[in-house]
């Protein structure tokens, strides 16, 4: 029993290593858009979405890719972190870190662990402490609670300055092909006795 | 065997079929009484003890005492209930019942026994009986073993009391049925008249239940002792653990007998019952006839089961049953919960070190085909019986919490681990717990506020409601930019680069764009760092603050002593 506890345990310490956490992911991302991404790193096994059960709702989505090796998820991982790696969408990329145990949501348990828990009376004396330290939780879980508020509110801004250079670009791009097609580039060109073909490059100017 | 069942029609997806056949009704021929049968791959005697699955959280426990089928292909068993501690709470008065105790249903009055569908047989039951009643053969130790539940009192629905002595019948039963199952005498031949026959699963053994209880210097009664993580959206499937385990059976007290047994326990089924047979036989006539129209009407189980006869000393179902005590419970001590939990967790057990050994029945949680969990987290939060616990060691497992949850709160919950992310912080764990009744639930939140619960490395629990998210909308997601109208010629170019999954090449603009969210994702990494870190020193800085006597709290457990 004991054993086979051990077995379960080692087994899936293994599948963790193997494992590839992703995160910034689109909710549009499926799991055969994975599959398909990471395909050309290595044979997928499996994807688990981590549900999102209390954080805000347009928290980006985080995935466990299983792949068949650990050296593969090495890879995604390396290749990840050196390219932006985009999955369903431009131009934010996903991130791949490798996994931890307590990310998986069902795993086994550590084979011999033994828990100990103790109820204070209020008149223990570390008690006080403990009231204390209860606070501190949820000082600190407003604390997170903020933070991540604050980075989904930078990442919302990014995402919005980008929107704008974007479309400032695509206006640039538009402009240049109106004048492309209503034969102004043309004229002009004429007019200050300047090349246009494509093939000339830098040889415009002589 | 095979000649003994000369009706073996493959009725349907249950894989139902009679096994051996008693006869006919001695009134009411057109009823046929038989000895086993068999469903989703399990043989079924009478005088087996099987769980319903019924709609309660619970399964209800039963002994089949009658096996027939109507006029009508309607296959239905007469069933003799055992009460669990929880349906009986308020009668239990001083006695405190162990967490796996359930009581045989006796007496007159309604909820001993009534007539259920076979349908709504969930599983084999593994039930020991500890009386040391001189009729009752002494159980084995194997039997404890393998034990998923025992009794040794049994409670009267007419006088509403918990009894240890046992009449000569039960509901018309010989109470010999219920008893264990006499080896010695079933090794003589078919005389033998103690049958009482258990489902057998693997369990863990007696004696580390005794532990587990003590440990928890539980002084109270154990009325947390619904079993609700298992019985959580359990289904009217079969567990398939059963069969799998039947090769540890260890004595023939057991009743999942490998083939060889089958004839011999079938004769003696035969001919012990033989003579309260036809005694039984009367009772059910008379309540047929009533029984038939309804029958005639096939509607659903819960239907028919309301139409029950009333003669057969039950009242409907064991819904009803349940419904009967549960009603009293509610409305006579609202607050036994509360109030029982409160001594429960008095002084008494303040600083005692709780060792957290595993729920013994856990193995069973699996034995049921259950909601999706993201449907019954829905429906908890609807009924208010879900609440998260913060500050859990973020190492720990869903099931470790749960044992963490029953052996401090005498609650069974059915708990979740909040799975880790990038951000989340690394000191703290948090889990989501369905508790079985929202009283439990504001019960625990309360515990957990007024008291300390605290881990073995200083963590004080927090229990609170938090609302869930709901993920049916579709999130919206910043950063994913589309080119509308513009360069009308590449759009569809465009659209399949979107959808396409690559790495970005650097003399993109694309890549710039991405850089700049890696630069942010860098950023944010640091200040979740930051943050955590700051976080764990100030929590490092009050857990220095605990006295900490010893070792994990060993200190602390004497001091109380």
């Amino acid at each position: 029993m004991g054993s086979a506890e051990q077995d379960e345990y080692a087994a899936f310490n293994e599948k963790v290593r193997r494992t590839v956490f992703l995160d910034n992911l689109s909710p549009l991302v499926t799991e055969s858009v994975v599959r398909t991404a990471l395909d050309q790193y290595g044979t997928v096994k499996s994807v688990e979405f981590i549900p999102n059960y209390l954080e805000p709702r347009n928290m980006p989505r985080c995935a466990l890719v299983e792949m068949e090796k650990q050296k593969q998820a090495e890879v995604v991982i390396s290749t990840l972190s050196e390219l932006p790696f985009m999955m369903s969408g431009m131009p934010r990329p996903v991130r791949a870190c490798a996994a931890v145990p307590e990310m998986f949501g069902d795993r086994p348990r550590k084979p011999g662990r033994q828990l100990h828990v103790h109820w204070l009376a209020p008149s223990d004396p570390n008690a006080e402490v403990a009231n204390k330290l209860k606070k501190l939780v949820k000082k600190h879980a407003t604390e997170t609670a903020v933070m991540l508020k604050h980075q989904l509110e930078k990442e919302e801004k990014l995402a919005k300055q980008q929107g704008e250079t974007l479309k400032a670009n695509c206006k640039k791009y538009e402009m240049i092909d109106t004048l492309m097609a209503d034969g102004t580039v043309r004229r002009l060109a004429r007019r200050y006795n300047l090349r246009i073909s494509d093939d000339s490059g830098p040889s415009t100017f002589h | 065997m095979s000649h003994l069942r000369e009706k073996s029609p493959e009725e349907n997806n249950l894989g139902f079929k009679w096994g051996i056949e008693k006869g006919p009704g001695v009134k009411n021929r057109n009823i046929m009484f038989y000895e086993s049968f068999f469903l989703k791959g399990e043989e079924y005697f009478v005088y087996d003890c099987v769980f319903f699955y019924l709609g309660q959280p619970e399964a209800s426990i039963g002994k089949l005492v009658k096996l027939f089928e109507g006029p009508n292909h309607v296959k239905k068993v007469k069933v003799d209930w055992f009460m669990r501690p929880s349906e009986i709470r308020n009668y239990l008065g001083d006695y405190e019942p162990r967490w796996n105790e359930i009581f045989l249903a006796s007496g007159q009055g309604r909820g001993v026994s009534n007539i259920n569908l076979l349908e709504s047989i969930g599983g084999k039951c593994n039930v020991v009986c500890t009386s040391n009643d001189n009729r009752n053969p002494q159980a084995s130790s194997e039997d404890f073993r393998c034990a998923e539940y025992f009794f040794c009192r049994r409670f009267d629905v007419g006088e509403l009391a918990i009894l240890d002595n046992f009449p000569d019948m039960v509901d018309g039963v010989k109470v010999e049925h219920f008893f264990n199952k006499n080896k010695e005498q079933k090794q003589l031949g078919p005389t033998n008249l103690k049958s009482n026959v258990e489902g057998k699963t693997q369990r863990p053994s007696l004696s580390f239940k005794l532990k587990a209880t003590k440990s928890n210097g539980n002084t109270a009664i154990d009325d947390g002792f619904d079993r609700r993580v298992s019985a959580l959206g359990k289904d009217s499937k079969v567990a398939p653990v059963s069969t799998g385990k039947q090769l540890h059976l260890p004595s023939e007290n057991i009743p999942l007998r490998p083939k060889t047994y089958i004839s011999n326990s079938g004769t003696q089924h035969g001919v012990s019952s033989q003579s309260q047979a036809q005694a039984e036989i009367d009772k059910v006539e008379v309540k047929f006839p009533r029984d038939s129209p309804t029958n005639a009407a096939e509607g659903t189980p819960y239907k028919k089961r309301k139409l029950d006869s009333p003669t057969s000393a039950a009242e409907g179902t064991p819904y009803k049953k349940r419904k009967l005590f549960l009603e009293e419970r509610t409305s006579s001590k609202v607050h036994s919960l509360d109030g029982q939990l409160g001594q429960d967790t008095g002084s008494n057990i303040d600083n005692q070190l709780i060792q957290v050994s595993r729920i013994p029945n856990d193995d069973r949680r699996n034995w049921f085909k259950k909601l999706p969990w993201e449907q019954r987290l829905e429906r908890a939060q609807e009924a208010g019986t879900l609440i998260s616990l913060e500050n859990v060691d973020p190492s720990f497992t869903s099931e470790e919490v749960e044992d963490l949850v029953w052996h401090a709160l005498k609650e069974k919950v059915e708990a979740k681990m909040i799975a880790q992310t990038a951000f989340s912080c690394p000191c703290y764990g948090k889990a989501l717990l369905i508790f079985k009744s929202k009283e439990a639930a504001n019960s625990a939140i309360s515990q957990l506020m007024k008291r300390c619960l605290m881990l073995e490395d200083g963590r004080p629990l927090i229990a609170r409601r938090e609302p869930l998210r709901t993920p049916a909308k579709a999130a919206g997601f910043a950063g994913h930019l589309t080119i509308d109208k513009v360069l009308q010629r590449q759009t569809e170019e465009m659209k399949k680069a979107k959808s396409t999954s690559h790495a970005s090449q650097p003399n993109t603009i694309e890549f710039d764009m991405g850089m700049e969210w890696r630069i942010l994702q860098v950023k944010s990494d640091m200040s979740w760092k930051a943050l955590h870190e700051r976080q764990a020193k100030e929590i490092q800085a009050l857990r220095n603050q605990l006295k900490m006597r010893g070792l994990p709290f060993g200190g602390v457990q004497k001091a109380a002593e």
